[in-house]
């Protein structure tokens, strides 16, 4: 049933394009959920996030790949509706990968601003092997 | 190898930023073992959370007496000034309004990484 939700429809590609704070929800170690406040963007027909290949989040979605994407407005706590995206969350990169923050701007900018000095050592730490993609095609979704 | 920078907020940290905080991304596993969540009121209180569920069934069905939860607050004013608290804990009444006893809280503060890091 993967929790109710339904094949991706165009209003929820609609959303995901213009929405980029997300909670990643996985499993622990004990079967339990854990969510992680991150920032994504829509790329290619998924959700991509980067983060540190060392992480715990890392290496609980290499134990279990199943993942929820608690997508938001950036003023989340002010109501409105989400969508929740399921899906297998593949984990890309190593030596020589590209993680283009620029490209996730022109899909739709954070409306915060990252330092250019994060934002280079996302692209340096990305090149290097040290942060990967997360990367979720949902298989459903849901508005709630 | 270059340790980590500890970016957690002490006790009275957390403390202050919850007091301020009411809404939470409230999390479960489901009966097929997919995480579910919602966004909803969530208030700590007297050492418990205190949760207003949405009405999104895969989430209330995820949840049971006595199982497992985990509440995420989080503000991102600017990049600097990110701060986010994670509760981990279980189910301890369901009626009139969901309680879940703490066991565990982990916390991070984008404004205490270091300089080099900015």
């Amino acid at each position: 049933m993967t929790t109710r939700g339904g094949a991706l429809a165009p209003e929820h590609e609609a959303f995901l394009a213009h929405n980029r704070k997300v909670f990643l929800l996985v499993r622990s170690e004990d079967g339990t959920a854990v969510a992680y406040p991150m920032t994504g963007a829509w790329i290619d027909g998924a959700l991509e996030f980067s983060t540190y290949r060392k992480s715990v989040k890392v290496r609980r979605i290499a134990r279990d790949d199943r993942v929820c994407c608690v997508v938001t407005p950036w003023d989340w706590r002010d109501g409105g509706r989400v969508l929740l995206v399921w899906g297998h969350c593949q984990i890309r990169g190593g030596s020589g990968h590209r993680w283009d923050s620029s490209r996730m701007d022109a899909v739709a900018p954070a409306p915060i601003d990252v330092p250019p000095q994060i934002r280079a050592n996302v692209a340096a730490r990305t090149a290097d092997g040290k942060r990967v993609t997360l990367r979720v095609e949902p298989i459903a979704a849901v508005f709630v | 190898m270059t340790p980590r920078p500890d970016i957690r907020m002490t006790a009275e940290e957390i403390d202050a930023f919850l007091a301020e905080q009411t809404v939470a991304v409230i999390a479960a596993v489901d009966p097929e073992g997919w995480p579910v969540g919602a966004v909803g009121r969530v208030q700590r209180v007297d050492g418990l959370l205190d949760i207003d569920l949405p009405p999104f069934d895969a989430l209330v069905e995820a949840i049971r007496d006595g199982g497992p939860i985990c509440c995420v607050f989080e503000d991102s004013p600017t990049y600097h000034t990110i701060r986010g608290v994670t509760i981990r804990g279980r189910v301890r009444r369901r009626d009139p309004q969901l309680e879940v006893e703490i066991e565990r809280t982990t916390s991070f503060d984008f404004g205490k990484l270091p300089r080099s890091e900015r």
